[in-house]
């Protein structure tokens, strides 16, 4: 199937070219899960709408992070799209990911980057995607119980070192 | 020379469809399976569910429609992702996955169940395949009351007791050292008198 | 004891007056008795102490006041007898372990105010320096006494609240904790010797 693609662009038939998105904007909401406690595992998940000066809708869309490839759903099979995964809470580190959003072409590219073990920078994405996550909700640093009893205990034994040290 | 480049993309699109009948042509079969990624189901709080297909056939599964409506509305908010996607192309062998995060706006038992999917199992196919995701059963939900009395920190509230017994321990101890240290130095500069003396 | 030679002399004078002034301070010395001043200390604080716990129950585990409000009632009276208990039984002991080692300093304090004074006799200055460390022995030993009994009460009943007992129904949770710290506060400020 694949090569009979790669024929056809080569043989440079235009109506491949409408399948592309030309100017590609995106607007993107995501969404990362807070609190640390009750979930098992950190969901990241990124809804964009596409929009292309071409009017080019309904691309199948992949994405990439970290060199690993990731699919994207498409929400109304037209402009709205959602990538998503989740990572374990201790190997979630907060900070940025760098989404790369590939089309059909930019696809086979990064795959065969990726096989051959080039650098996957050398394929330039349709649109890149941030998505940053500041850390979850663990727990307090100390907890305040033991603090306080610390605190109270701390205090009860001065006052028994005191009261020795009268009735001596 | 147009004419020789047509030929040869239709003799080689001849030989690719021939091949393609010739393959292992197995249908493609999706297995779907969902889970709640959660230690504790809690009011108001996150709920992750991940939906995971795997292509078990032998072509890649087209047009794969996802779509949960096991979440009631007025049980449940959307916090992120969507209920129902549609994926262009499962290839045969691997799999897919996808995340949505729910939460409850009500606490109690509450029934997880399967997510419904359709998708056609080879290209040519005409009808959509269905299938069902796997169910992650019966699950209470807790009451945001109860697990914020269990796990909270509650540090205002220590810091209000913390606040309130200052006073009735350090007072005490205050008025005390105070006068102790008073009669300490007294009798302090009493025996340095008497050994000036002596 | 320089009470005992006069006493002798006067004991026909004082029979109608009764017990002189020396012999009340050295009653009140002896005695377990407090005054109504120290008595209303005592209860003030204790009350206070015994209130501060409330609070916790009603923030931290989240009881229902007014189904709970009547052992609440009960524990709080308890404890504030028994912890004003406990403040006087401290002080007592504590009493004249501090007279003995406030002595030498009471003294000499005194005697530099009233040095100048010669119109007073010996035996008023030495009724003045008794007095006056009853007086500083009284109040060191109640702060002394409010301060340790406080921390103890609040010690034992933060660690049988919160660690001990962290299983127990608020309810119980509060009746045998606040139970056991006024207990044991009481107890224990009777062992001491």
């Amino acid at each position: 199937m694949w090569y009979l693609i790669f024929l056809l662009n080569c043989l440079n038939i235009p109506f491949l070219h409408a399948l592309l998105c030309k100017d590609p904007e995106v607007v993107t909401s995501s969404y990362t899960t807070q609190d640390g406690m009750v979930v098992a595992e950190i969901a990241f998940i990124s809804e964009f709408s596409l929009h292309c000066s071409n009017k080019v809708t309904g691309l199948t869309l992949y994405g990439e992070l970290d060199g690993h490839i990731l699919p994207i759903m498409k929400v109304d099979g037209k402009t709205k799209y959602q990538i998503s995964w989740t990572e374990e809470i201790k190997k979630a580190h907060s900070g940025d990911y760098i989404i790369n959003i590939f089309d059909e072409e930019g696809y086979s590219n990064i795959r065969k980057a990726i096989r051959s073990g080039e650098d996957t920078k050398s394929v330039t994405p349709l649109i890149t995607l941030t998505l940053s996550y500041s850390g979850a909700y663990l727990g307090p640093w100390v907890n305040s119980e033991f603090l306080a009893a610390i605190l109270l205990i701390s205090a009860w034994y001065v006052a028994f070192v005191h009261k020795s040290k009268l009735l001596s | 020379m147009w004419t020789s480049k047509v030929l040869l993309v239709a003799v080689l699109s001849y030989l690719t469809y021939c091949k393609c009948n010739e393959e292992e042509g197995s249908p493609a079969r999706l297995l779907v399976s969902k889970h709640i990624l959660n230690k504790y189901l809690v009011q108001d709080m996150d709920i992750v569910i991940k939906y995971t297909l795997y292509n078990v056939g032998g072509m890649a599964a087209q047009e794969v429609v996802i779509m949960d409506d096991s979440f009631p509305a007025d049980s449940f908010i959307t916090a992120g992702g969507q209920l129902s996607v549609k994926i262009d192309r499962i290839p045969p062998g691997s799999n897919v996955s996808h995340t949505v995060v729910v939460r409850p706006t009500k606490f109690g038992l509450f029934n997880f169940s399967s997510a419904s999917i359709q998708y056609k199992a080879s290209e040519n196919a005409e009808e959509m395949q269905n299938a069902i995701s796997s169910e992650p059963g019966e699950g209470r939900i807790i009451n945001f009351r109860d697990y914020d009395k269990k796990f909270s920190p509650h540090v205002l509230d220590w810091s209000a007791f913390a606040i309130m017994t200052m006073p009735s321990i350090i007072i005490p101890f205050i008025l005390f050292w105070s006068s102790k240290t008073k009669y300490e130095a007294i009798a302090k500069q009493k025996k340095e008198k008497n050994i000036k003396d002596s | 004891m320089g009470g005992q030679k006069n006493r002798d002399g006067k004991d026909k004078k004082d029979k109608d007056i009764g017990f002189t002034k020396e012999e009340e301070i050295l009653l009140q010395d002896f005695s377990r008795n407090v005054s109504t001043k120290s008595s209303a200390l005592f209860y003030g604080n204790a009350f206070i102490v015994s209130i501060i716990p409330l609070w916790l129950y009603w923030r931290i585990h989240m009881v229902d006041v007014y189904s709970t409000l009547i052992w609440f009632i009960l524990g709080t009276a308890a404890s504030t007898y028994l912890v004003a208990f406990a403040y006087k039984n401290t002080k007592f002991i504590l009493k004249h372990k501090i007279a003995l080692k406030r002595e030498e300093a009471v003294t000499r304090e005194v005697s530099r105010k009233l040095a100048d004074d010669k119109k007073m006799s010996k035996k008023e200055k030495d009724e003045r320096t008794l007095w006056k460390k009853n007086e500083v022995s009284d109040y060191e030993a109640t702060t002394f006494s409010i301060f340790y009994n406080n921390a103890l009460f609040l010690m034992i009943m933060m660690f049988f609240s919160f660690y001990l007992l962290r299983s127990f129904t608020p309810t119980a949770n509060y009746i045998f904790s606040i139970g056991s710290a006024c207990g044991l506060a009481a107890l224990l400020s009777t062992g001491t010797q």
